[in-house]
């Protein structure tokens, strides 16, 4: 999948050089151009980011790449284009692709929601519970935050609302009534890629849930 | 006309973009101002930012090259605010969304990704219409500026905070 991503990326760059060189007419530049990006992303992951995350950057580079090596191949071909003006058809793609990339990015970031729920249910209720939230590391750094509510919640259920990822960490969780009364207290345990401080939790009728440390000094 | 005729009208074109030739037509440019004392004379007074006042009839007609030139610099203007908005937007969202405070690791790691994610894509599309329409050296200048701002931005940043 991400070889894929990568290889459309690729092609995408390299018409796009290609069209855009019409100007010129060095059209052999659009591969070099190409190869050079595939070349810059690897370098990329390799230095600047690294480790497990890095090696994504990798296998988007040998997408670009095998795009690179498909454009050297295919240009002998492509005998029609010459160096010219740019017409309509030309402005079409040089507007389209940069924008199907920029789709293309917006939709994985999109569908990175950057968190995912590991466990939820009830606990039976014990006397004085209040709400809280911990947070504990789980593999490979990262995060797990526990939202335990208190005797005020009994029945009921909780759901993530929503979990801001960019700018400091927001968690919010809805509280659903099921009618299952004296069910138990409610918790949920939340992964997440990462916490910033400061960390916010809190229900949608924007009650502020403290950590179980905060509680348990008060 | 004779070739040497020619060189002159299109010298007398040329000089009022000289910085934006390339080395090799700058060169030819150059040879053609040592043995013509019209041209030296434009020359030297473009160099001392004396512009002469244009005839009435460029006035009223701009001439090709003088209208490419004005597109040539409106496009390097695009292209510089692209890059220097991008730039602003990334950097005031880190300081918008971010406690420095508190998570200046976390602001610092939104900067990287924020610039391979929007500045990268939108460098590598400029960088390929600067081959398209401008000189070698902006195509190295504006390629320098690029792999500067990706490697070194968050770096840069680091060392204020």
């Amino acid at each position: 999948m991400i070889v894929l991503v990568g290889f459309i990326l690729g092609a995408s760059i390299f018409l796009f050089t290609l069209i855009a060189l019409k100007k010129t007419g060095k059209f052999y530049l659009a591969p070099i151009v190409t190869f050079l990006i595939a070349v810059l992303t690897v370098l990329y992951g390799l230095f600047k980011v690294g480790g497990f995350e890095g090696m994504g950057f990798g296998i988007i580079g040998v997408g670009i790449l095998t795009a690179a090596i498909g454009g050297t191949l295919l240009l002998p071909f492509m005998r029609g284009i010459k160096q010219s003006e740019f017409n309509k058809v030309d402005k079409s793609i040089l507007l389209i692709v940069p924008v199907l990339i920029f789709a293309i990015i917006g939709w994985t970031i999109s569908s990175n929601k950057g968190y995912w729920v590991n466990k939820e249910g009830v606990i039976e209720a014990g006397n004085d519970t209040s709400s809280y939230y911990e947070v504990s590391t789980i593999s490979e750094g990262m995060k797990q935050i526990h939202i335990q509510l208190g005797e005020k919640y009994e029945g009921k259920h909780l759901e993530v609302k929503n979990v801001k990822t960019i700018g400091n960490t927001e968690i919010t969780v809805k509280v659903v009534d099921k009618g299952n009364a004296n069910e138990g207290l409610p918790f949920i345990e939340i992964g997440l890629d990462k916490i910033v401080e400061p960390l916010v939790v809190q229900t949608t009728d924007g009650e502020v849930i403290n950590s179980k440390s905060n509680n348990s000094s008060q | 006309m004779e070739d040497s005729q020619k060189i002159h009208i299109l010298s007398r074109e040329l000089i009022s973009v000289f910085d934006e030739l390339e080395q090799e037509t700058k060169e030819v440019v150059l040879e053609h101002i040592q043995d013509c004392n019209e041209c030296r004379q434009l020359f030297n007074e473009l160099a001392e930012g004396n512009y002469p006042m244009l005839e009435m009839s460029e006035e009223v007609e701009i001439k090709p090259l003088k209208k490419l030139v004005q597109f040539n610099h409106g496009l390097k203007w695009l292209f510089i605010s692209i890059r220097a908005l991008i730039l602003f937007y990334i950097l005031y969202s880190s300081f918008h969304f971010y406690n420095w405070e508190l998570s200046a690791g976390a602001a610092i790691e939104y900067i990287k990704s924020a610039t391979f994610m929007f500045y990268f894509p939108a460098a590598i599309f400029l960088s390929v219409f600067t081959m398209a329409f401008f000189t070698k050296r902006w195509v190295v200048l504006s390629i320098l500026f690029d792999l500067g701002v990706l490697f070194f931005l968050d770096t840069l940043i680091s060392i204020f905070y």
